[in-house]
């Protein structure tokens, strides 16, 4: 879904941090930690994570090291700075706001009718005039 | 295949795989990815996202086969779990041209040119002076001109844009305090100096500065083309 996929290209910078917090992930490690913490809800293109971990890698947000495997292959392996911790609790506050003042937008789109003693202020079904009292 | 440094425990084991001769899929995969890099990063910097991309694949497409996918249809799902080539490519060179600087503004540009091209400007009006006042060998005269010129080239040659912005920049902010300053001491520095420093400015060192820097900026994409390994083998 288009939306999902918009929520989820604004976060990723986020979701890769916290994934880091918990330690130093390749590429492929911190895709599939995504995918385990949010129990296969959030997926996206896995190629770009790299121009996410390259940008916070600029910022001085995360630490990329190659580090060689057992078969002689270079991987590289991304860690957290102290500033990125920073920036991730800073990320983190933020979207709890945001998420709360979303949801209880939302929740009052559900609300039942005004009470009966507030008919002067009832508005009507397409918020304009109040409109007929309803049949009982 | 475990990677030796391991510091953090929960990281997922990645699947066993021996060395893979190279899958043409995967290759021309990459090398969608890399076209709209080629004269904008750098050979080295290109070739590592592209190790880093082909050892994700490569593990995707492990993952895929261990759980009974056959290989063709493995690589098929991992490329396109990976997403469409040329948008991963312009979206890593957005992410490397914001790094780079590449969104200075033009006033951040003007800045920049004021800021390392105008004391060049300066030395090379230094020694003009000098000379004028004090007539000396013809190389003082060419070093008081070459100074400022290597100045705009390289001032070209570092920038990502704005490069003319950032030379005139840094040539008219010279002129304008030269000029001002013959009009300030019109008895030291000789009646139509300001004039003639201003008029010289504008029409020749300014535009100069700028086609030597918009020179610069040139020089430096071609180097940045030349800079890949089959050129060479051509040579």
């Amino acid at each position: 879904m288009d939306t999902e996929r918009e929520l989820l290209k604004g976060n990723t910078p986020t979701l890769v941090l916290a994934v880091l917090r918990d330690g130093p992930l390749h590429g492929y490690g911190i895709a599939r930690e995504i995918e385990r913490r949010s129990d296969s809800t959030l997926k996206f293109k896995e190629g770009t994570l790299y121009p996410t971990l390259h940008g916070l890698e600029q910022q001085g947000l995360i630490l990329g090291e190659w580090l060689r495997t057992d078969k002689g292959r270079e991987r590289r392996v991304y860690s957290l700075t102290p500033a990125g911790l920073t920036e991730l609790e800073q990320r983190t506050q933020v979207w709890e706001r945001f998420a709360s003042a979303i949801h209880r937008v939302l929740a009052g789109a559900g609300e039942s009718d005004p009470a009966p003693e507030d008919h002067a202020h009832r508005r009507g079904p397409l918020g304009g005039l109040p409109g007929p009292e309803p049949a009982m | 295949m475990q990677i030796q440094q391991e510091s953090s425990p929960h990281a997922p084991a990645l699947p066993s795989c021996g060395e893979r001769s190279p899958e043409p899929l995967i290759e021309d995969y990459l090398d969608h990815v890399g076209a709209p890099l080629v004269g904008r990063v750098p050979y080295a910097r290109r070739q590592r996202l592209r190790s880093e991309l082909a050892e994700h694949l490569d593990a995707l497409i492990e993952a895929r086969e261990e759980l009974g996918e056959p290989h063709a249809e493995a690589v098929q799902q991992a490329l396109r779990q990976f997403g469409d080539p040329a948008a991963l490519g312009r979206q890593w060179l957005r992410e490397w041209d914001g790094a780079q600087g590449s969104r200075e503004t033009m006033w951040e540009a003007a800045r920049r040119g004021m800021r390392y091209f105008a004391p060049a400007g300066l030395i090379g009006l230094a020694v003009m002076s000098l000379i004028h006042n004090s007539p000396g060998p013809f190389g003082l005269s060419l070093v008081g001109v070459i100074i400022p010129a290597v100045a705009a080239f390289i001032t070209g040659f570092r920038s990502r844009r704005w490069a003319m912005v950032a030379a005139g920049a840094g040539a008219g902010s010279v002129t304008l305090l030269s000029a001002l300053l013959a009009l300030s001491f019109p008895q030291e520095t000789g009646e139509g100096t300001f004039a003639a420093l201003a008029i010289v400015g504008l029409f020749l060192w300014v535009p100069v500065s700028c086609i030597l820097s918009e020179l610069g900026a040139l020089t430096r994409r071609r180097v940045l083309r030349r800079a890949q390994p089959w050129r060479a083998r051509q040579a």
